[in-house]
């Protein structure tokens, strides 16, 4: 099969997790593609060290030169290397003609051989629901609503772009990077998920929707819902660590966060993590800066209810007065 | 130096951390004996064996845990174990005459020969404040106010009794595991901290005191005081991990744990150290629960605040229309 992730530097370990987890879940012959823009030799070194075992080639795809020029709205939730995607069409070889897209952030831990394989239909892409699909018209901002209630309608099948099956054959020469730039400039770049509104934008008529607790599971959302791990395990094949990730400090951490576990102790940078996981543990003030902000609300709203209390009373005994 | 101190086969490894940043400090000979009741001889190996560069010569003294009651209260943070420092006059050599009882959850810092070779100056016990000094009475509970009322009376400092320096030739002339027993039945095993408050208790006319902020600081407390890893580093001897622990998730993390993490990582038990902590991380939901707690009754206060201004601005608006 072929896949494709994009990543930085400092997401190299994240990304030999995700792709292990692919490997580990799909034995045979796999073709892997990274977009990339900083990437070393030594980095690509030791991610095909990681994957070595699983026999997957490896072929970097520099696209610093296609994104030098461009000034691609990024924040801190945002890097450049979300666009990559949107060059896939490009700069693949002739030869593909599908793929999978995948976030760093997913495991995959069932077989997608079946859904790889599966006809397209007609549709550019596959794709699931986002969030879980419990997004109303309310999540979205004006903007997104302005440009995509035309083409979704009140049913607004928004699609998240961290899971994609990808008609390339279909889709090359069609759609460039050019279409997509161009959607852009029509967003006045206000784009909430840049790359993920411009796809549903361009795309929005031909997705062929696939189940999202098989192929897209948001994994606190779904904790929070009742999921436990027994339960991903039956029905789902890959998991969405969207939000704060598991090896990480910015949240707390629930037990379906296992599975990034079990597939990161698969790999060579097991420890690394574990060790990273523990630095973050010690140094972000996220949680207790949440908890002293909580109580102190709790304070304030206990001594305006107080206060309250004292005018309502005095405010009945005067009424009485009169 | 005789060092004793008290643990189970699932406190091996903090343990050991503690045992091994005392023997990475000190420069006198150290005889550790560790009072158990479970530890194979594997395991009594093992410990002497990761030791074995260093001056410790470690002693197993095997505890008969029938001789300690049901009674006694014991959870999950209190094992029955943290009782056997009772015992310790009858188990330890007629040869030691003085030694330092050292909880298994802390990191030695600094060379303790200067505390161990204190004068005792007739005290039996010479050991910190606890708490690191926020032992004021009212910060204890009912029973513990009851047991020291005529101490207290008198200015009593209660001590922690993680860090001991032990009177032993004294305290055999006196005492015997039996007194404590008898200290048991006389306040009916209502201890609110148990092996604590008999050993202040029986001891308190003859306590004497050094800094705790040097020889007993409490890593929380320390932290809640702005002090910092650097400045633990730089002037505390030993650093005590009470309540919630630096290798599991019961609550928030803060940078002076990486102090004890510094010493994990010189142990054999590093990996499973790190493993059991990602594990605690995804199983203990102390935080989260704690934190929703907050959001719940934030929200439950709004929505008071909200029903009295109604109720303020019904009777303002009834008065106005009257």
């Amino acid at each position: 099969m072929n896949v494709a992730a994009s990543f930085n530097k400092k997401y190299v370990n994240y990304a030999i997790v995700m792709l292990t987890s692919f490997c580990e879940s799909n034995p045979g012959h796999n073709d892997i593609f990274i977009m990339h823009s900083e990437l070393e030799k030594e980095d690509i070194d030791k991610l095909s060290a990681a994957l070595q075992k699983y026999g997957a080639d490896i072929f970097p795809i520099d696209v610093s030169k296609e994104i030098s020029n461009l000034n691609l709205p990024v924040s801190e939730d945002w890097s450049p290397e979300i666009y990559y995607r949107l060059l896939l069409p490009d700069k693949l070889p002739g030869h593909v003609d599908r793929i999978f897209y995948l976030d760093v952030d997913v495991i995959v831990h069932g077989s997608l051989q079946d859904l790889y394989e599966e006809d397209f239909e007609g549709a550019d892409l596959r794709a699931c629901h986002d969030s879980n699909n419990t997004s109303t018209l309310d999540d979205f901002s004006d903007k997104t609503k302005e440009m995509l209630l035309p083409l979704y309608g009140e049913e607004f099948p928004y699609f998240n772009s961290g899971v994609l099956l990808i008609n390339i054959a279909q889709m090359r020469g069609k759609y460039t990077f050019q279409t997509y730039l161009d959607a852009m400039e029509k967003w006045d770049y206000k784009m909430d998920a840049p790359d993920q509104d411009i796809l549903n934008y361009i795309h929005h008529d031909k997705v062929k929707y696939m189940n999202w607790e098989e192929y897209d599971l948001f994994a606190r959302m779904a904790y929070s819902a009742g999921w436990r791990y027994e339960e991903v395990k039956e029905k789902n094949k890959i998991i969405h660590f969207a939000g704060a990730k598991p090896w990480n400090f910015d949240n707390t951490h629930y037990e379906i966060e296992r599975f990034w576990w079990e597939y990161a102790a698969l790999t060579p940078v097991y420890r690394d993590l574990m060790e990273n996981f523990i630095e973050y543990a010690l140094t972000n003030t996220y949680l207790e800066d949440e908890a002293i902000r909580l109580c102190n609300e709790n304070k304030e709203f206990a001594k305006a209810i107080t206060d309250l209390y004292d005018a309502l009373s005095k405010l009945q005994a005067s009424t009485k007065g009169n | 130096m005789n060092i004793i101190t008290a643990l189970n086969r699932k406190y091996i490894p903090y343990t050991f951390t503690m045992l091994l940043s005392l023997c990475i400090n000190e420069k006198e000979h150290i005889d550790a004996y560790l009072l158990n009741s479970e530890l194979t001889s594997e395991d009594v190996g093992e410990i002497r064996k990761a030791l074995s560069e260093y001056d410790i010569e470690v002693h197993s003294l095997t505890v008969d845990r029938q001789k300690f009651s049901d009674r006694l209260p014991h959870n999950s943070q209190w094992s029955i174990e943290t009782y056997y420092r009772l015992m310790m006059l009858e188990l330890l050599p007629q040869t030691v005459d003085r030694a330092l009882y050292l909880d298994g959850d802390m990191v030695i810092n600094k060379s303790l020969s200067e505390l161990y070779h204190v004068e005792f100056e007739g005290a039996e016990i010479i050991a910190c404040d606890d708490k690191s000094g926020l032992n004021i009475p009212d910060s204890y509970g009912p029973k513990h106010n009851e047991m020291f009322r005529e101490a207290y009376a008198q200015e009593y400092r209660y001590f922690n009794a993680g860090v001991m320096l032990l009177n032993i030739e004294e305290m055999r002339k006196k005492y015997s595991f039996q007194t404590y027993l008898d200290a048991f039945e006389a306040w009916n095993y209502q201890m609110e901290a148990p092996d604590q408050d008999i050993l202040n208790w029986v001891h308190w006319k003859k306590v004497a005191y050094v800094d705790c902020m040097v020889y007993d600081l409490f890593a929380r407390v320390a932290h809640n005081a702005e002090i910092t890893y650097e400045e633990v580093k730089e002037g505390t001897a030993i650093v005590h991990f009470a309540g919630a622990k630096p290798w599991e998730n019961g609550n928030f993390h803060f940078d002076i744990e990486r102090l004890w993490w510094d010493y994990a990582k010189l142990t054999p038990y590093y990996d499973e150290l790190l493993k059991g902590f990602v594990e605690s991380a995804m199983t203990d939901t102390t935080v989260a629960d704690y934190l929703r707690g907050l959001v719940d009754s934030c929200r439950q206060q709004k929505a008071t605040i909200d029903k009295l201004m109604d109720g303020i601005k019904k009777i303002a608006g009834a008065r106005s229309g009257g």
